[in-house]
């Protein structure tokens, strides 16, 4: 019998695939049984991220740069060629950008960021999305973050360019109205990653580290988080169980933005 | 297990219990036969223009098996010579003919850029099985004999089908591996019937008796088979094979509403374990006999495209 979790067979497109997350949700949907269009900026790591895939897993690298709209055209492009349809979209790079209060923030370094995460997003549920509608069924998980819930000091536009994708996501969920198509976000908290020491380590300028410890000592789970714990939620809305989620958005925080 | 409709298909499901057409199982094989062709015009998209589209007779101990040839506008030729896709029409072994499935062939020879022959084997009760078994076989292994005369690339030789021809595309695999027939470089399963035990989940639950209903699958088997023997033939029941390795690479389909979806799921799963190259792909919200409904249903232009991605790949020539 099917299982209604098991991706067998599906293409699923999966940018940022060479970051933290990325690569642990590339794999967890290759192992369900996906065949992987994984694309990133980072062509080195992104094919060290094919290579710590099963040996029976189908998977296809594509270096494109996800605020070049003919980029983003392209991958779909392939995706399309290569294995006939999209039916998984996983809209999932970002960047954390420069660590500094809005007082002394570059503006140059707000616009890149809000030119990854919010045009990069946008462009992907440009070009995916009628893929899908055509289909009129397909499933898309953007990577939204607590910080699209909540404020972020010396983080202002990473925080601004989560909430855009929070909305970015209702909005395609609207707009996906009477299909099958079904547009949702994870937010991550607090996850063992290389974004999150970038993050911590600028707030905390010095040279000591902050331990870990000290990190989940906020969050009422009391510990960080897993890539591994992300990929699972984006696997889920992905399969055939989420059938009737559309438009929301996952928290995976440990509880850090319950209360 | 429940089974949530896309859309589309709840529809269409809904527009055909409107519609109150008599269960096949209520009429005579001919009238059967009438009503399933006169439903295609509703449910069949608009067919692509191909090259050529030819009849052909293929010369068998029993007289003469008829056919059709679609040459698609666009063919992946190697010195004159293009992949086959040898296609076998579904309707239970009762009904269904190379009409009720030429827009399907078309479909499949634009998509795959290939030659597809569409093969009219003899259908129960007026012959019972094995011969819609020996049809197919005969007919696949004349094309092979005759590949170079047709522009066919014998090495480049697939078989397929929906539903009963499904069924009947895994028998020709495993009797070609077996020495009955010529290489098979593949095998396209969509929704196929694979163990006539019918002992599945799938075929009790009620919620997969939409098209194919348990009722009508039982009538299909009766005209069908001689007996309760035949059950384990592997003729009928391919799941019965002795062994599946050494099988060719298989497209397998399976849709959620569909009394054969558990047979298609474990043998997709079988395939794998042993050792063949499997694209298995489960569509949930659909019901058998989704795939010749393009005209209303998205999704089997979906597969349409993914089986022409798959059959290109899988032919590729290595220049």
């Amino acid at each position: 019998m099917p299982d209604r979790i098991r991706l067998d067979g599906r293409v699923a497109v999966v940018t940022g695939a060479a970051g933290v997350i990325g690569t642990a949700t590339v794999r967890l949907l290759a192992e369900r049984g996906a065949r992987i269009v994984a694309v990133d900026r980072r062509a080195a790591d992104l094919q060290d991220a094919i290579k710590s895939l099963p040996a029976s897993a189908q998977a296809l690298a594509v270096t494109a740069d996800v605020t070049s709209e003919d980029e983003v055209a392209d991958y779909v492009r392939t995706a399309v060629e290569k294995f006939g349809t999209i039916d998984v979209f996983y809209n999932n790079a970002g960047i954390e950008g420069d660590i500094a209060p809005i007082t002394k923030y570059k503006l140059e370094a707000f616009r890149r960021v809000l030119d990854v995460n919010v045009v990069g997003v946008f462009l992907g549920l440009k070009h995916v999305l009628p893929v899908m509608l055509k289909q009129n069924k397909g499933s898309i998980i953007n990577t939204a973050s607590i910080a699209g819930l909540i404020g972020s000091p010396d983080i202002a536009v990473y925080s601004a360019s989560k909430h855009a994708v929070i909305g970015l996501t209702k909005t395609a969920a609207l707009e996906c109205a009477g299909t099958a198509v079904r547009v949702n976000c994870v937010c991550p908290g607090l996850i063992e990653s290389r974004m999150l020491s970038a993050i911590i380590d600028g707030r905390n300028p010095g040279n000591a580290r902050v331990p870990n410890d000290k990190v989940a000592e906020r969050i009422p789970a009391r510990r960080l988080g897993q890539a591994s714990e992300v990929a699972s939620i984006v696997a889920f809305l992905a399969s055939d169980d989420a059938s009737y989620v559309s438009g929301s958005a996952y928290t995976v925080d440990g509880a850090r933005t319950a209360g | 297990m429940p089974v949530t409709l896309d859309p589309d298909a709840a529809a269409v499901f809904k527009a055909f219990q409107e519609a109150g057409r008599p269960p096949y199982e209520t009429l005579t094989p001919k009238e059967a036969r009438e009503f399933y062709l006169a439903g295609r015009p509703v449910t069949n998209p608009e067919p692509p223009e191909l090259k050529s589209v030819e009849p052909l007779a293929i010369p068998a101990p029993h007289g003469s098996i008829p056919a059709r040839v679609y040459t698609p506008k666009t063919l992946r030729q190697a010195g004159a010579l293009a992949p086959c896709l040898v296609f076998f029409h579904g309707g239970g072994w009762v009904i269904g003919d190379l009409d009720s499935h030429d827009v399907v062939c078309r479909i499949l020879a634009d998509e795959g850029q290939l030659i597809v022959i569409s093969v009219d084997y003899r259908l129960a009760p007026e012959h019972k099985f094995p011969a819609a078994v020996d049809d197919a076989i005969a007919a696949t292994k004349w094309i092979a004999d005759n590949a170079r005369k047709l522009g066919v690339d014998a090495e480049r030789l697939s078989v397929g089908g929906d539903s009963a021809g499904g069924n009947l595309a895994a028998v020709v695999a495993i009797a070609a591996r077996d020495g009955n027939g010529p290489a098979i470089a593949g095998q396209v399963l969509i929704y196929p019937a694979i163990d006539f035990a019918m002992t599945h989940p799938s075929h009790s639950e009620p919620e997969t008796s939409i098209l194919l209903t348990h009722s009508v699958i039982r009538w299909f088997r009766d005209h069908y088979l001689t007996g309760a023997a035949d059950v384990h033939d592997w003729r009928a029941s391919p799941a019965r094979a002795k062994t599946l390795i050494g099988l060719p690479p298989a497209y397998v389909l399976t849709a959620g509403a569909d009394p054969l979806r558990d047979e298609g799921d474990e043998y997709a799963r079988r395939l794998k374990e042993a050792g063949v190259a499997v694209i298995y792909r489960h569509f949930a919200g659909q019901f058998h006999g989704f795939f010749t409904m393009g005209k209303l249903l998205q999704q089997a232009n979906v597969a349409a495209r993914e089986i022409g991605v798959w059959l290109k790949a899988l032919n590729q020539v290595v220049v």
